[in-house]
């Protein structure tokens, strides 16, 4: 192959950080040839929740060790690498901070072109890694820090047409199962225990309008009040069944705005998004919902919930060919918008 | 031979740059908690003014605390990032010792910083390369006390929220030439970090 040829290769380097995943991944024209991730999860079970500071002080010390593993598994050199494509929000600030110094550490040696990515742009598009999406698209995008509804009309256009109006859904599952005893992350224990258990316990159904908006702080607040009460009036919580209970409506709270935005709206396509998209009750209930409908719904591997790099990677080709770079003075967001993707 | 000298341990950032062990040029101002955004752009900057290429550095000299936690990490991220893909020596200092008077012989320093809830980072560093007292978190009752028994001691660092009468005390005003030559001086082969994958911040609270 020529050097001529060699040049027309899309080479990304990602990297991630905005919660407890260090990640480095590199795609080779969207293939992934490299998606290395340190995981500090052990760490913040300890404390049943990610502490921010032990977080940020994790990613300094594992990245380096991330980027070499992700440079010799892909083979690729940075020589040879397009562009580096960054989280830059939203996440914890400290933890955004380390990342953000590799990408631009990297990008000012090299001379490399700088791309800053939107995470939850990035849970959305790692569905292609599935199959292209398909448009208009409707994106749930449910992880431990945002519950939005994104209607996409086409490739990078997000507008977010509902949301939580208080806690995130990870954020109630994470919440209500410290308090039924369960390990951190608490999604995942939920759901398990919630297969073994039947809905046997009275829960308020969280917000009655007719907004595409969920809540979920009414409904953590019901479960706590209640396993109190219990426990003052000497009963034994049934946890199992305390979690059928709450996942049941938990999740009816997010699938029916999620079916009223499919008729609000144009849409070809559902795909989940984020860390709560692995919950395999919202996975088959979404299914069930619109099976034999016109609607097709792309459901992410089970790898792309978790925070990666790849998925930063694959926003990062979609921006590269748009030509939206920014310079070396650019800055984390912790609280950035979706909408606001190429606003930095 | 060129070195990138960094530190963002406290309020300022610091960027110098150094060509066979001579200071040639720096940036140094205040950016409280700004220095993720600016100090990668100096570092731009400063190689700009001075034709580096960003590839030809040879050696870098960090500082790694203690100090703030998030500034502590912005020049470590950097200095560990361009050590490993360059594979070049990085060596990193007490963010405390660089603060001494290196200026003459057997003269020791009280360095100082604020460690917040009325605690400071203290650690006593002979211009001999002695240390006297490891850097620790003491209370500011007891450094100043620690000061007032050893008045013969300079003290140094941004010490106003000690709030003390500089004229009475042994005041050294550092100047930043004079702190990054300090940073020079203090590059030795025990500083030199021996696995660059592993570098981390000492923080010294948990």
């Amino acid at each position: 192959m020529s050097n001529m040829e060699q040049n027309k290769d899309l080479i990304i380097l990602g990297i991630e950080s905005s919660c407890d995943e260090t990640a480095i991944a590199i795609t080779i024209n969207g293939e992934l040839k490299a998606n290395v991730i340190s995981s500090q999860i052990d760490v913040h079970q300890k404390y049943g929740g990610v502490m921010p500071e032990i977080a940020s002080r994790l990613h300094l010390e594992n990245i380096a060790v991330v980027l070499d593993e992700a440079l010799k598994k892909s083979g690729v050199t940075m020589e040879e690498v397009s562009a580096i494509a960054f989280t830059r929000g939203p996440g914890l600030i400290g933890a955004l901070h380390v990342g953000l110094q590799a990408a631009k550490t990297l990008a000012l040696i090299y001379k490399k072109p700088l791309i800053p990515v939107h995470h939850l742009a990035g849970h959305i598009y790692a569905n292609e890694f599935i199959e292209p999406l398909l448009f208009p698209c409707l994106a749930v995008v449910v992880s431990g820090g945002n519950t939005e509804l994104v209607y996409m009309k086409e490739h990078l256009s997000f507008e977010i047409i509902g949301e939580t109006i208080d806690d995130a859904i990870g954020e109630s599952y994470d919440k209500v199962a410290r308090v039924l005893g369960l390990p951190y992350p608490g999604g995942v224990a939920i759901d398990k225990l919630a297969k073994e258990g039947e809905h046997t316990y009275k829960l308020p159904e969280p917000l009655k309008d007719n907004s595409l908006n969920v809540s979920y702080s009414g409904l953590k607040t019901a479960v706590i009040n209640l396993v109190n009460k219990e426990k003052m009036l000497g009963h034994e919580i049934n946890v199992p069944n305390m979690a059928k209970s709450f996942q049941d409506v938990a999740i009816k709270e997010i699938i029916d705005r999620v079916i009223r935005a499919s008729k609000m709206y144009d849409v070809k396509e559902i795909v989940l998004a984020g860390g709560v998209s692995a919950n395999s009750y919202l996975r088959s209930e979404i299914v069930k919902e619109f099976e034999n409908t016109p609607i097709k719904v792309v459901i992410p591997p089970l790898w792309a919930t978790t925070d990666n790099a790849a998925m930063i990677c694959k926003v990062g080709e979609y921006l590269y060919k748009k030509g939206l770079f920014t310079d070396l003075s650019i800055g984390v967001d912790p609280s950035w918008k979706i909408e606001d993707y190429d606003k930095f | 031979m060129i070195t990138l000298l960094l530190d963002s341990s406290n309020k300022l950032l610091v960027v110098g740059l150094a060509k066979d062990n001579k200071i040639i040029d720096y940036i140094i101002y205040e950016a409280w908690q700004r220095q993720s955004e600016y100090m990668i752009n100096e570092i731009n900057n400063i190689f700009t003014r001075n034709n580096v290429d960003p590839k030809n550095v040879n050696e870098i000299i960090v500082t790694k605390g203690p100090g703030s936690y998030t500034g502590l990490r912005i020049a470590l991220t950097i200095a560990k990032i361009y050590g490993y893909i360059l594979n070049i020596p990085v060596y990193t200092l007490s963010s405390l010792e660089i603060l001494i008077d290196s200026k003459e012989e057997d003269i020791n320093t009280i360095c100082l910083m604020n460690a917040r809830s009325s605690r400071s980072y203290i650690g006593i560093y002979s211009s001999n390369k002695v240390t006297l007292l490891e850097d620790k978190v003491l209370t500011n009752e007891e450094v100043i006390q620690l000061i007032n028994d050893n008045k013969i001691y300079k003290v140094s660092g941004d010490i106003s929220y000690l709030k003390l009468d500089l004229d009475k005390i042994n005041y050294l005003n550092l100047s930043s030439l004079d702190l990054l030559n300090n940073m020079l001086y203090l590059k030795d082969e025990k500083n030199k970090v021996s696995n660059i994958l592993t570098l981390k911040a000492i923080y010294l609270k948990d």
